[in-house]
């Protein structure tokens, strides 16, 4: 039996409180919905939160060895069902994302997540190739890319990102240079930095005389170099193949005033809603953007804009103190474990809830594009409440069985 | 897990990595919500709250019989504003069913597409507009609002004017009235929401909206009908170009009925003016009867005296004035009966100038009435500096001047009471919350005219031009009627003289004759081949007269008649005569012809008074007392009074302004003052009378 005063119960709390929370917002952002389906999306998450308890409860009794010894198998289950999903799975709004089993829908993009934790994890805590090892950075990125090209077909582009977040987490925390990570990431900026020649010379001069400072060898980065001119090339063609949605979706989050009934529609209605909160809200249920339906999405992506506008910058600070306190409980408990699998695994579900968190408020603060990534607690969603409660299980188990190799 | 050196840095650089997250978070929200607060609630309130308009119930308009005459009625319309494509298919099947269209037909045919406005249908009966409430799904929306109607239709519509789409007066009534019609628009708080629904967010308006006040007419809207009835016939029986009619009642100045007819007007329901309160015309002789009021007043007009009316032609100067007739010596009774050009004209110049001028100023010629109407005119006098006497002849008979109808209509209401110019008005009183009339609109009297004695005259003179002068058309025998005819040359402006063979024909009167309540003037412009007034305007006045008489046989009935002529006496019944104005010699004479006898101690003079007075009836072989002007010491003489009745004793020792006691009952058997003894100020007469 678990010995319950030894538990983090500074997360477990931290937790339970942005869940009621959540419930809360949740309840004021559909209080005036036209239907009672709408009207007890509140009374469903408060379920949910339960079943999320209990999933909870479940991964702290279990040991921590099972989620290692099983973590491959677990992740060729996963890997199953996203490729069942793409078969049988229910679309809605042009995804395939969900099983559904009559009112509950499953999404087994964030089962994967879970899955990807889990695999890295163990991946990481026993090789033995040495961290820049090109084997090494080959395997662990082949085995992320397996299911973020399945859930990029669904399409999720949002939730596809997270994985490489957890790769790059992961990588960084298990020795690799942040030179090579630096490097890694430098296609990106050239993709960006494409959008003008001058811009472009200027970055790809930036990054020779940073290779030619830290010589991470030949082959490295000669790599470097092609991806990243490759990447400066094919930027006008990804941008002609990508969905409409996808284009408005990068312009609105470089201008959201330049359609303002379109597609930025929702960034400025969320900063408006946000704004006009204040420094001490509008009070529950008072809010004028979440109740006159000018806040889009509002149980879900969009739950961050009525919390700052209906109890304003302290509401919103007490939740992002509350997110802080987790995030640094969490790499409190990663150094701390003696078990390399445990610290990848708490390293791995802060990356997931920590990137979840800043791009959903970012969005919602305007300074991130819309992504559809829910915010964790928060946002309504089952799977997604399910799912953020294992990993602070997960952070939790791993805090109290620190000792364990 | 024991921790390296580059453990450490990691850790180090992991904190740093979630504290600039958190910093960033912190920052922005501390910006968007300290320092932009100001701002984004600004745009809250923009894009989320005002305010809308409630209109305020515009105010009705009633006669003076409270009929409705500008009603308000609410009107549905239907229109399309679908939200999606789910909605616009919705609406779209919606429609064919409604409408009756061909599947898939009813999105091309209205030019649906979502987010798009498109009125389907204006102006729906109430029936459909509650069926398609209830049943219409989302996209497909009514609109209400309150239009004017017109329960008459055209009827009135001049006077009332009309409303824009607004429902503000544009005309008329409409646009004089609607400060006080209009009422005050409300405001309510409402609530817009990203659906762009909007939402009255209190039950409660902000500002209650007020509505307009309800106005009383004095028109009277079954004469109005009545007019503009008969007023259309005339037109098209006379062939004229146009025509007016007004009347008022003489004795509080209500306008009672207002109208013009003319064929070629554009839109009749959306008037832009009352041309009988706007139009001006020279009047012709009808404005004699307002030169003979100033030469009775002026006492210049000896009853017995004539005028030689030079057979038709008077050299005046270099220019001649004619007649339509020839005559020769005419008293001046007959030059008004008979409206002799000539005659008046003569008179006038032993008037002069500035006696006429101001004699017509008093009248009321060349000054707004002020009735409250858009468009009213002024008409044209000029004053009297460099008149030549062909100027002061062609005022007399009415050119050289320019009125307006209701001008004519009210001098003429002024000889019909007695003398006082009463100032016409539409408006009876507006309709306060409880349904009383407010603000009641007093008689307002502008001056006086002419003396009462100068008006009785003047009346008798008209019911004679009726009886035998020009306006012979215009007896009637329902209701009986007095008043001037007037047949004007047309100006014609470009060459500077007068249209030969254009005319404007004209009556204006009163009636009934003995009590006079409703004075009113017929104009009918470019009546042809027939152009008298007498003969045109003035059997359209007969008409109108006729019917309102019929409608209202309570006032109009004469009720002496009624009360004198007993049953067993109806056969030896004898009309009263009019002999006012007549010189006695003649009244006499006309006397006779009734079976009657003249009382009256003079033997020269012209009668200025008779009791009974005419048109009521007598028992044959009675008297009838007279006054006459006695031209020698100008003091009248007193008649034998005997055998007279206290009533007619009284009226006509009244009538001499004779001061007098009266002892006994019955009828008169002594008077002091004996027969034929002439009348001063300080003299009294005792009466002693028995009864028979």
């Amino acid at each position: 039996m678990l010995n319950y005063r030894d538990l983090d119960w500074r997360i477990i709390s931290a937790a339970l409180l942005l869940s009621m929370i959540g419930i809360l917002l949740i309840m004021s952002a559909q209080h005036y919905a036209d239907s009672a389906y709408s009207q007890s999306f509140y009374l469903r998450q408060s379920l949910w939160l339960l079943i999320a308890l209990v999933a909870f409860a479940v991964v702290i009794h279990l040991p921590l060895r099972l989620f290692d010894v099983s973590a491959y198998l677990f992740f060729g289950i996963t890997l199953s069902l996203l490729v069942l999903v793409l078969l049988i799975g229910s679309s809605r709004m042009g995804a395939t994302r969900w099983f559904s089993f009559g009112p509950i829908n499953l999404a087994p993009s964030d089962v994967a997540k879970l899955a990807v934790v889990l695999a890295l994890s163990r991946f990481f805590a026993y090789t033995k190739l040495p961290p820049a090892s090109k084997r090494r950075l080959a395997f662990t990125a082949i085995l992320t890319l397996i299911p973020v090209m399945l859930i990029l077909k669904q399409p999720d582009l949002g939730t596809s990102l997270v994985f490489w977040i957890i790769l790059f987490a992961l990588w960084f925390w298990s020795g690799l240079s942040p030179v090579y990570l630096i490097l890694i990431l430098s296609p990106l900026v050239s993709l960006v930095a494409a959008s003008h020649w001058l811009a472009w010379v200027l970055y790809f001069a930036v990054l020779l005389s940073f290779l030619f400072l830290s010589r991470p060898g030949m082959l490295f980065s000669v790599l470097v170099v092609v991806t990243n001119l490759a990447f400066g090339v094919i930027t006008p063609y990804i941008w002609n193949r990508m969905a409409d949605y996808q284009k408005l979706r990068m312009l609105t989050f470089l201008d959201p005033g330049r359609d303002p009934r379109g597609a930025g529609y929702q960034i400025i209605q969320s900063k408006i809603a946000i704004g006009s909160g204040g420094v001490w809200g509008k009070g529950l249920l008072s809010g004028s953007q979440t109740h006159l339906d000018f806040l889009p999405e509002r149980h879900t992506d969009f739950i961050f804009s009525v919390l700052g506008e209906e109890f304003g910058l302290w509401g919103s600070l007490l939740v992002i103190m509350l997110f802080g306190l987790i995030f640094y409980r969490a790499i409190r408990i990663a150094t701390r474990c003696r078990s390399r699998f445990a610290s990848n695994v708490v390293v791995g579900a802060a990356a997931v809830l920590l990137f979840q968190f800043f791009v959903n408020i970012g969005m919602t603060l305007g300074f991130m594009p819309v992504t559809g990534l829910a915010l964790p607690f928060l946002s309504y969603g089952g799977t997604s409440l399910v799912l953020t409660w294992t990993l602070i299980g997960l952070i939790v188990s791993a805090d109290y069985r620190w000792q364990e190799y | 897990m024991i921790l390296t050196g580059q453990q450490r840095l990691r850790l180090g650089i992991m904190l740093a990595i979630v504290c600039l997250f958190f910093a960033v978070v912190t920052a922005r929200l501390v910006h968007l919500q300290v320092f932009k607060h100001s701002q984004y609630c600004e745009i809250v309130k923009k894009q989320s709250e005002g305010t809308i308009d409630i209109p305020a119930d515009r105010g009705l308009v009633y006669d003076r019989n409270g009929q409705i005459v500008a009603d308000n009625i609410v009107v549905s319309s239907l229109y399309a504003y679908p939200a999606n494509k789910r909605e616009l298919k919705a609406v779209g099947k919606y429609l064919e069913q409604l409408f009756d269209l061909k599947a898939g037909s009813a999105a091309r045919k209205y030019g649906l597409a979502s987010r798009r406005f498109r009125w389907i249908k204006r102006q729906l009966d109430d029936a459909a507009a509650v069926r398609i409430e209830q049943t219409a799904p989302n996209g497909l929306y009514l609109r209400r609002s309150a239009h004017r109607s017109y329960p008459f239709g055209l009827i009135g519509r001049q006077i009332l004017g009309f409303t824009d789409i607004d429902n503000s007066g544009q005309s008329g009534l409409e646009f004089a009235f609607d400060s006080t019609l209009a009422g005050r628009k409300g405001l309510a708080d409402i609530r817009r929401d990203g659906l762009r629904n909007t939402f009255r967010v209190n039950e409660k308006a902000l500002v209650k909206p007020s509505p307009g006040r309800s106005l009383v007419l004095t028109v009277d809207w079954r004469l109005q009908e009545i007019a503009e009835e008969e007023l259309r016939a005339a037109v098209s029986e006379y062939s004229a170009r146009s025509g007016m009619v007004v009347m008022l009642d003489c004795n509080n100045g209500d306008i009672l009925t207002m109208a013009h007819y003319d064929p070629s007007e554009l839109s009749p329901d959306k008037p832009a003016k009352l041309r009988v309160i706007s139009d001006q015309f020279e009047p012709g002789s009808v404005f004699k009867a307002f030169t003979a009021a100033g030469l009775l007043d002026a006492r210049l007009i000896n009853f017995e005296d004539s005028v030689y009316c030079e057979e038709g032609v008077w050299k005046l100067g270099r220019r001649r004035l004619r007649d339509d007739k020839k005559h020769g010596w005419l008293s001046f009774r007959e030059v008004v009966e008979l409206s002799s050009n000539i005659g008046m004209g003569k008179y006038a110049v032993q008037l002069g100038g500035d006696e006429l001028y101001n004699t017509a100023r008093r009248f009321g010629m060349g000054q707004k009435l002020r009735i409250g109407l858009p468009g009213e005119t002024r008409g044209r006098l000029v004053t009297p500096e460099r008149w030549s006497d062909y100027t002061i002849s062609a005022l007399a008979m009415g050119h050289a001047v320019a009125v307006n109808a209701l001008q004519m209509a009210a001098g003429f209401a002024a000889i019909a009471n007695g003398g006082e110019l009463l100032r016409p008005h539409l408006i009876l009183g507006s309709v306060d919350e409880d349904g009383y009339i407010a603000d009641r609109c007093d008689r307002e009297s502008i001056g006086r005219v002419a003396g009462r004695i100068t008006c009785d005259t003047l009346r008798s003179f008209m019911k004679g031009v009726v009886e035998v002068g020009t306006a012979m058309p215009v007896k009637s025998d329902v209701v009986c009627i007095g008043g001037k005819t007037g047949t004007a040359e047309i100006p014609d402006h470009e060459n500077r003289c007068y249209f030969k063979n254009k005319f404007t024909a004209s009556f204006a009167g009163f009636f009934p004759c003995d009590q006079p309540l409703i004075a009113g003037m017929v104009v009918l412009i470019e009546p042809h081949p027939m152009h008298y007034g007498g003969w045109t305007a003035g059997p359209t006045f007969r008409r109108i007269a006729e019917r309102y008489a019929r409608l209202n046989p309570d006032y109009f009935t004469p009720s002496e008649r009624i009360l004198v002529a007993k049953s067993d006496e109806l056969e030896s019944t004898v009309e009263v005569p009019d002999l006012v104005g007549r010189h006695i010699g003649a009244a006499r004479l006309r006397a006779e012809e009734h079976d009657l006898a003249l009382r009256c101690s003079d033997t020269s003079g012209f009668v200025v008074w008779q009791f009974p007075a005419a048109d009521r009836m007598a028992v044959k072989n009675d008297d009838i007392l007279v006054s006459v002007t006695s031209p020698g010491d100008d003091l009248p003489r007193i008649a034998d009074l005997t055998g007279l009745s206290i009533r007619e004793a009284s009226a006509y020792l009244d009538f001499l302004r004779v001061e007098f006691t009266i002892k006994g009952r019955g009828r008169v058997v002594k008077q002091s003052l004996r027969p034929g003894e002439t009348i001063s100020g300080d003299k009294i007469c005792r009466l002693t009378c028995k009864p028979t």
